[in-house]
């Protein structure tokens, strides 16, 4: 499913987050979202979701106007994952799982649909931790299991404010390997807010850099991650290498500018 | 719920429901008598007339309190969330002693004090929501003090303005399940029955409103039509119970605790719920034997789940 953003402008009170931005992603694409805490990423991925409503401008799901479309008709369409899940005593793995069929059952569907759900456990590879309680699983294991509830929403685009934030180096690999494959998987269309710029590289098709507002650079990896962007976007001296393995570039970060 | 909890909680049930009639004093054969389906001798007439009727009153109103209990922790994300504490009680304590006080409604008609308490809990939530409108949820329970305190106070005043009616007024106040008939229980049972059922079916929306109101939001729930319907469910079962049995504290704040711990939903909190004010009758019951029958009122149920229930919460603090 594709998203089409015209001209969207976004303010808390009087204080302009987004001034104009435009943004297509192509059914099936892999985008990451980069820019400096307060760069309005995280708003630019709410207002996709139909969580926030625009000042002005607008959003299109696959030719449809968001503003058009109903609370469950979102959910249908669009998953979103934030950053993170409030605790809730005793919430077992499956219990969550099943609330992505919330979108399609309604208020009074009793979340039923195990084949759904198990689908879901077994493709995010968490089907052994079904009856655990939440709050005890570890940070990895968790975003697995938040991954299963996008999945068993069955939407056709994938929302994710920095999936990686708090885990350790081989979770982060893990979760990104995980989303790689559900959008291989499922066909979803990926957008993601990466603090890391490497993993954006090496695991986004596209990275689109947010500056005050405005879509600062969109391209390929390769073309958008420069040592301009670093200084202008970022605010630090340093080198750009190309990682000989998986040919995407690397960041360097020297000094603050 | 699965056949393994729904058989047990059957069995918990029947388990209680036996032992709140044996603690009447009624011989065993008066119980087992009435399984023929007729009241034949005077013992069974009792248990009938007296027995019967009370312990549906404490199963009925325990399940309203169990479940209103329930929606409101989850709907409102806090586990000190409880009709007593939502305003909700006090409004519906209240608007059965105004009904009273100013003879609106007759102290005896089941149908005229639904009415009176579901009119006074609508009021009571409403101006716990007024103080906590667009305030965190969370917060809703310190206003929710705040309103049943003012409530409180003003039904206070009423009894001060005609003390004549503090004999007939106290069962309100503390909360009882003794002197009701069949005919106090035919539309309230069907009442709290049915919003129970209601409760049951917006499982889903429980459900998904319990971890935040961005993560409803994001699987298709818009969060204040979610607390909305919630907050109404909750201020009629509470009208339900306190219609027949006033202010009964502590079932609809511990109760539901111990049906998240077991794990449950909607059903278990009913049967928690049930079981905890049926169970709290029984020993009202036994204690009324141990006084020697001697005090006129008996002791009221209300008293006994006030000290069970603070001392539940007490160990329940400390756990946490």
């Amino acid at each position: 499913m594709s998203i089409e953003v015209r001209d969207l402008h976004f303010s808390y009170g009087p204080r302009p987050i987004l001034a104009g931005v435009d943004l297509t992603v192509a059914p099936g694409e892999f985008v990451a979202l980069a820019g400096v805490n307060g760069c309005g990423k995280s708003t630019l991925l709410r207002l996709m979701a139909g969580l926030l409503q625009p000042t002005s401008g607008r959003i299109l799901l696959g030719g449809t106007p968001l503003a058009s479309l109903s609370r469950r008709e979102v959910a249908r369409r669009v998953a979103v994952l934030h950053q993170s899940l409030p605790p809730v005593p005793g919430l077992t793995v499956r219990q969550l799982v099943r609330q992505g069929r919330y979108p399609h059952r309604g208020p009074f569907g009793m979340l039923g649909e195990p084949d759904a759900v198990d689908e879901a456990l077994e493709l995010t590879g968490v089907a052994h931790l079904a009856d655990r309680v939440l709050d005890t699983l570890s940070g990895g294991e968790r975003q697995r299991v938040r991954l299963a509830l996008a999945v068993a929403q069955d939407t056709g685009v994938l929302l994710l404010d920095e999936p990686t934030a708090h885990l350790d180096i081989r979770h982060q690999l893990e979760v990104l390997e995980l989303v790689r494959s559900l959008r291989a998987a499922r066909g979803l269309t990926v957008v993601t807010v990466l603090h890391e710029l490497d993993h954006a590289a090496r695991f986004a098709e596209r990275i689109v850099a947010l500056h005050q507002g405005r879509v600062w650079a969109d391209g390929k990896p390769k073309d958008v991650i420069t040592t301009g962007l670093l200084a202008e976007v970022f605010g630090v001296a340093g080198r750009v290498v190309l990682d000989d393995l998986h040919g995407t570039p690397r960041c360097l970060p020297d000094a603050p500018v | 719920m699965t056949a393994g909890r729904a058989v047990a909680a059957a069995v918990l049930l029947a388990a209680v429901a036996t032992a709140h009639l044996l603690a009447a004093g009624r011989p065993v054969t008066a119980l087992t008598g009435l399984l023929d389906g007729t009241a034949g001798g005077l013992e069974e007439r009792i248990v009938w007339e007296l027995g019967l009727p009370r312990l549906l009153t404490a199963v009925l109103t325990g399940a309203a309190l169990g479940v209103a209990g329930y929606v409101l922790q989850t709907a409102l994300r806090n586990p000190m969330a409880a009709p007593e504490f939502s305003g909700v009680n006090p409004g519906a304590v209240l608007g059965i002693l105004a009904g009273l006080t100013l003879g609106v409604v007759p102290a005896d008609s089941a149908a005229g004090a639904l009415a009176a308490a579901l009119l006074g809990g609508a009021l009571g939530g409403g101006i716990t929501w007024l103080f906590a409108a667009r305030r965190d949820p969370v917060q809703l329970v310190v206003y929710g003090l705040l309103g049943s305190a003012l409530l409180a106070g003003i039904a206070t005043m009423l009894l001060a303005y005609q003390p004549s009616r503090f004999g007939n007024a106290l069962r309100w106040l503390v909360g009882s399940v003794e002197g009701r008939v069949w005919e106090h229980l035919g539309f309230t049972s069907w009442w709290i029955a049915g919003w129970i059922a209601v409760a049951w079916a917006c499982s889903a929306m429980l459900a998904v409103l319990a971890p935040g109101d961005e993560h409803a939001a994001a699987l298709g729930l818009r969060p204040g039509v979610g607390r909305g319907v919630a907050l109404a469910v909750a201020i009629s079962l509470t009208a339900g119970a306190a219609g027949l049995s006033g202010a009964i504290a502590f079932v609809g704040l511990v109760t539901p605790h111990a049906a998240r711990r077991l794990g449950g939903g909607v059903p278990t909190a009913a049967v928690a719920g049930a079981v905890a004010l049926a169970g709290a009758d029984t020993l009202a019951q036994l204690a009324v034997h141990l006084l020697d029958d001697t005090h006129r009122l008996g002791v009221p149920t209300g008293v006994v789940t006030a000290l069970a229930g603070a001392a539940v919460l007490a160990r329940l603090g400390r756990s946490q």
